[in-house]
């Protein structure tokens, strides 16, 4: 069972995600403030099994900003904590970085449709079933792509697509997250390291040498999406 | 009047009576126990009335009641409270004078004020009592006050005539004109002189010499007349300006007499504004005072000018109107003025001095006003010399002209004489040398001729009396007298000469006098021209304000400050120093004070006027329609430097400054409207575009709703198409509101960009995400140069930017056409060009279509909302870049090319080694 947990105001949005997520076959519970929210989290018991396993996040709520719920989300020790996906509106992204940095691990911009938000879902679910998999072994596949985490290689229907070291990085943390956005920072610190921090041209000047690789038109890419202002998002072909 | 010609009633006229009346509502009431002479009991006579308003239980405070002493009077001021004097010390002595801001703090219903033609001691805010009567009046105070009837302005010389006391503390004759009642307290001179050997009006044997001069039974008898003619007078006044107003009520025509006097340079003609003054009263005539301003007159006599200006001043003050007028030959001047104005009587003084034997001579202006053929009565006045007052004529000169007389060159004066007589002696020396026998008599004095004309020449008639002087006397000296045929004769030549080189060096001074005066003049009519045309290349209060600053500090050496009022022009209005870090002198607070009392009453304060005169500046007000636009500060005003009428001229320099600065601020008033206006435009077509835009979705959207959920029957491909619409319409709106917000925050003063490095791929790759919809009907293929340098772009406008060209570019074009975007590196930046294969753009309106909504119908579907060009537009501008488009030259279609500015890029990451 998937116990999903909507931090949301809006009865309106409540509503259709609510219906949505039972239809799906998850368990749902709502809180409609900050306050309510804290209450539920501290009710689960993670000993006895009982724990959210994504939080869907609102950032302004009537007794405060989304954004102070998240380190009480992740503050909790041992087990693994929900998955967070930030519900927030388009032109906010600084407030979108700031609840990723705080530990979101993914947003979604309103308005949104079923569909995508459903996507999604699923691949945080995904992410969050490989994380606790173990070490990064194995092939992983996105759409035509294929990443032999092995051999450190990454191959396109069959042939060799001849990566650079920094560009295979870049890829195998995009495919191991994938569906899911990383910012430049995440980026930055895992191959560059922090004191690169402020350098996010490094990451663009590599995205656009990946997408020349793997993309069939990289004018209009299909795997790499950009995420304006946040970060970089990989997602299998459609 | 109030009446025009044609004896309808003038609407200016009446605007103005109007005004008069509500400032007379504002204002507090005066009464005026009016008396003709001291002793008559005007002050007993003002305490009783006070006693019975307190009687009615009227708030009554005593200002200053001065009861001289006497038991009557002292028994009354019993139960009227009595505000403490203000102490002021001055050289020693403390003077105890009437306390101005206590009475206006207290506030009391009813004040008293006895003596209004008293004169303040120095230190205290205004020169004369009545100057405080009339701040108390303004500021809504009533008051009871005692005046005697010498002491009225346009009496004066009457009563000195009559009494041979010269009175020299003076009251306006408005303020008794003004005054809202008049009680005349009069007894007879029987009583009054009783009174006085009883030593109830003075105390001791003043009484016994006051008896003596002033209070001699004539005097008396004639000043009770001139006081009862007076009061009669302002009853007269009343009555014909109650007729005034009520033309109906009108039983017999009152005097339409217009009267015209004319007046000159001379410290007499005074007398003849007094005269005409009484004579308008009389006949409840208006009154013109004219002068006229020849080429000649303005030579002649530059004190004049002065006069002339204290003589217009009294005669506005005494109600008349004034002219100046400007002409060759006065009379005519004034008798053309006279038929202009239907003057029934013209009034002129009788020529002083030699004159007045030849003031018949046919060409005199006097002779030519007589001589006039049109009917109009004159009056030729005769006049006093007057001495008293007839200064040096040089001094006289030199203050006018702002000339002052240092002790260097008083030094180098004297200098000027040495050298005067050394020239003399030399002269002499050189008579002496040559001997008599090469040099005659003649030839001698024709030597000191030519000496005296040169010192006079070079500094003047004294100096060239010297030369001579000393010349003559060593002429004797040096012996040369011998041979001469007599003394007689040698001293007649000596007459001749000395009285040639007088006329001469006399000649001369005068032209050099003249020549000086002019350019004196000229210059400060140079400043005012310059100050004007400066003024007016100048829109904002701070630039009119540093102009005026360095003009008056260039011209006249004047540093002013200025001071501002911080609101909009209210009574209670802060004014503080403007720049403000301007440096004061170190009295601030007196200054302070002096500041607001100048805003507030509308006057001139400080050093050199009669308000604080003790206060190191002066304050000029700048007049504005209801206060004072601000002052301007004088500190290093030296008066004695400046000419005769320096208010007059520092009036008109702040005249011009104020009118400058209510245009600045009307100015401002409409910009402000303009922009005002231009924002509700935009607000007002922004909401019309909102609501069209997104009422047409909003429709789609509620239709196909409602038809869902009342919907038996429908098919299943019809609620998939209906669902669908309303998916397509939601998005469609919410991707409205997101470029309406756009536009919002692209227009707002706060918009911030954030700028990064971005590879225009990246971009352009996050566009087309956006588009993609849009874009599987037009393929997309991007040409970016390989050198083409990292853009440093805020990259959610720029995306926004290119999101809005792409959608365009798909609008505008058939279904399937391909859209092109190019990117290289010119030489004027770097440029990207979204190029499609549309219908292109209607010629003639490449700029238009970057203006906010405005639209171009595309050939399938509907337009957009007429904002993604424009937000473009302001995208591009925030960059430092333009954008513009032209239609393709070989086939059809728009090309869209934003330029951006090259800037020199961050190092690229480091290389790796090839895998």
């Amino acid at each position: 069972m998937t116990h999903i947990l909507i931090v949301e105001d809006e009865e309106k949005i409540t509503d259709f995600l609510a219906m949505t997520l039972r239809r799906e076959g998850y368990t749902v519970a709502i809180a409609n403030d900050l306050a309510k929210a804290r209450a539920m989290l501290k009710a689960m018991s993670p000993r006895k099994g009982e724990a959210f396993d994504v939080v869907l996040l609102d950032m302004g709520l009537p007794d405060g900003d989304g954004l102070t719920l998240i380190p009480a989300i992740r503050a909790r020790p041992g087990l693994l904590g929900p998955m967070i996906l930030v519900l927030s509106a388009r032109g906010e992204e600084l407030e979108k970085i700031r609840a990723l940095d705080a530990g979101a691990d993914d947003y979604l911009c309103k308005p949104f449709a079923i569909g995508e938000f459903l996507a999604r879902l699923r691949a945080l679910l995904r992410r969050r079933d490989a994380s606790t998999g173990g070490p990064a072994h194995g092939i992983l596949h996105v759409g035509d792509l294929e990443i032999d985490r092995d051999h450190h290689r990454a191959m396109k229907r069959g042939s060799d697509l001849a990566l650079t070291p920094i560009e295979y990085a870049m890829l195998v943390l995009l495919a191991e997250r994938v569906g899911t956005v990383l910012t430049h920072k995440q980026f930055l610190d895992s191959i560059w390291g922090k004191a690169a921090h402020d350098q996010t041209h490094y990451v663009r000047f590599y995205i656009k040498r990946l997408r020349e690789k793997i993309e069939d038109n990289p004018s209009a890419p299909t795997y790499i999406i950009t995420e304006t202002g946040i970060g970089y998002r990989l997602v299998s072909s459609p | 009047m109030a009446e025009q010609e044609d004896g309808r009633p003038d609407p200016d006229a009446l605007l103005a009576q109007v005004q008069k009346e509500e400032a007379k509502a504002r204002k507090g009431r005066l009464k005026i126990f009016f008396g003709a002479a001291p002793g008559v009991g005007k002050t007993y006579a003002m305490l009783l009335a006070a006693q019975q308003e307190r009687a009615k239980g009227v708030d009554v405070l005593m200002g200053v009641v001065e009861t001289h002493g006497r038991d009557e009077t002292s028994a009354l001021t019993e139960g009227l409270s009595l505000l403490p004097r203000r102490a002021i010390p001055y050289k020693g002595v403390v003077l105890e004078e009437f306390d101005v801001d206590a009475a206006l703090a207290r506030r009391p219903a009813l004040l008293l004020v006895d003596e209004l033609a008293h004169s303040n001691a120095p230190g205290s805010r205004h020169k004369k009592r009545w100057q405080d009567v009339e701040e108390l009046l303004d500021a809504g105070l009533s008051v009871y006050t005692t005046l005697n009837v010498q002491h009225l302005e346009s009496v004066n010389e009457a009563v000195q005539r009559i009494t041979g006391v010269q009175v020299r503390e003076t009251v306006p004759d408005r303020i008794l004109q003004e005054a809202d009642a008049i009680a005349l307290v009069d007894i007879s001179d029987e009583d009054l002189l009783q009174r006085l050997k009883e030593g109830k009006v003075y105390l001791g044997d003043r009484g016994q010499r006051a008896m003596g001069h002033f209070f001699r039974k004539s005097n008396l008898i004639a000043l009770r007349q001139l006081a009862m003619r007076l009061a009669a007078d302002r009853v007269d006044l009343e009555l014909q300006q109650y007729r005034s107003h009520n033309p109906l009520d009108e039983g017999h025509g009152g005097g339409r007499d217009r009267l015209l006097v004319a007046v000159g340079g001379h410290p007499e003609d005074e007398q003849l504004i007094r005269t005409t003054y009484h004579l308008a009263t009389a006949l409840r005539a208006t009154w013109l005072a004219v002068h006229v301003d020849t080429p000649d007159g303005l030579i002649k006599q530059p004190q004049a000018h002065a006069w002339v200006w204290n003589h217009l001043h009294l005669a506005e003050s005494l109600g008349a109107e004034t002219v100046r007028l400007t002409g060759i030959h006065a009379a005519r001047e004034i008798l053309a003025y006279a038929n202009l104005r239907d003057v029934t009587q013209i009034i002129v003084g009788q020529p002083l001095g030699l004159k007045k034997f030849l003031w018949l001579w046919p060409g005199s202006p006097l002779a030519r006003v007589l001589s006039s053929e049109r009917w109009v009565d004159v009056l030729v006045h005769p006049l006093q010399r007057k001495t008293a007052r007839n200064e040096d004529r040089q001094t006289a000169n030199r203050q006018y002209l702002g000339i002052g007389i240092s002790s260097q060159q008083r030094r180098q004066r004297l200098w000027h004489y040495v050298i005067s007589a050394g020239i003399g002696i030399g002269l002499s020396g050189m008579a002496w040398y040559l001997g008599t026998a090469r040099i005659g008599m003649a030839d001698a004095f024709m030597l000191y001729l030519l000496g005296a004309v040169g010192t006079a020449l070079v500094y003047g008639r004294w100096p060239s009396i010297v030369t001579l002087a000393a010349a003559i006397t060593s002429y004797y000296a040096f012996g040369l007298s011998t041979g001469l045929p007599n003394t007689l004769g040698s001293l007649l030549s000596f007459a001749i000469i000395l009285s040639l080189s007088l006329l001469i060096s006399q000649l001369v001074a005068r032209s050099r006098e003249q020549e000086e005066m002019a350019r004196l003049r000229e210059r400060r009519v140079r400043n005012l021209y310059n100050l004007a045309q400066s003024l007016s290349t100048v829109r904002a209060k701070e630039d009119i304000i540093q102009v005026t600053r360095q003009q008056l500090k260039e011209t006249l050496g004047l540093s002013v400050v200025f001071w501002l009022p911080d609101g909009e022009g209210k009574a209670g209005d802060q004014i503080h120093p403007f720049p403000p870090d301007s440096q004061l002198p170190e009295e601030g607070d007196a200054l302070m004070a002096a500041a607001r009392w100048s805003y507030r009453n509308k006057k001139m304060a400080g050093r050199g006027t009669d308000t604080l005169p003790d206060v190191p500046a002066l304050f000029l007000p700048l007049p504005g329609p209801r206060f004072p636009l601000g002052l301007i500060m004088i500190g290093e005003l030296d008066i004695r430097h400046m000419p005769m009428d320096w208010q007059r001229f520092l009036e008109t320099v702040a005249r011009l400054v104020a009118v400058a600065l209510e245009s600045a601020i009307q100015f401002a008033k409409s910009r402000d409207a303009e922009v005002q206006l231009q924002v509700e435009q935009l607000h007002n077509a922004l909401l019309g575009a909102v609501s069209h835009d997104l009422r047409t979705p909003l429709t789609s959207v509620v239709g196909a709703a409602s038809t869902l959920q009342h919907g038996g029957g429908l098919t299943d491909d019809e609620r998939d198409k209906l669902i669908a619409n309303i998916l397509s319409e939601s998005r469609k709106m919410s991707r409205m509101v997101g470029r309406i917000l756009d536009m919002a925050r692209l227009q707002s003063a706060t918009m911030e960009i954030k700028k990064e490095w971005f590879p225009l791929e990246d971009l352009v790759a996050a566009a087309t995400q956006q588009v993609e919809v849009l874009l599987r009907d037009h393929p997309l293929t991007a040409n970016i140069a390989k050198d083409f340098p990292l853009l440093h772009v805020d990259g959610h406008l720029i995306e926004e930017l290119l999101v809005n060209l792409l959608e365009n570019a798909a609008k505008y074009t058939p279904s399937g056409a391909p859209i092109e975007i190019e990117g290289w590196d010119g030489q004027d930046g770097l440029n990207i060009r979204v190029i499609d294969h549309g219908v292109g753009v209607p010629p003639g309106r490449e700029e238009e279509i970057f203006r906010r909504f405005s639209r171009v119908k595309p050939p399938t579907g509907e337009g957009g909302s007429g904002l993604g060009l424009a937000i473009c537009d302001a995208i591009a501008h925030l960059h430092g870049g333009k954008i513009r488009v032209n239609n393709r030259v070989m086939s059809r279609g728009a090309v869209f090319t934003l330029t951006l500015p090259k800037e020199v890029p961050p190092p690229n990451p480091p290389e790796e080694p090839k895998a």
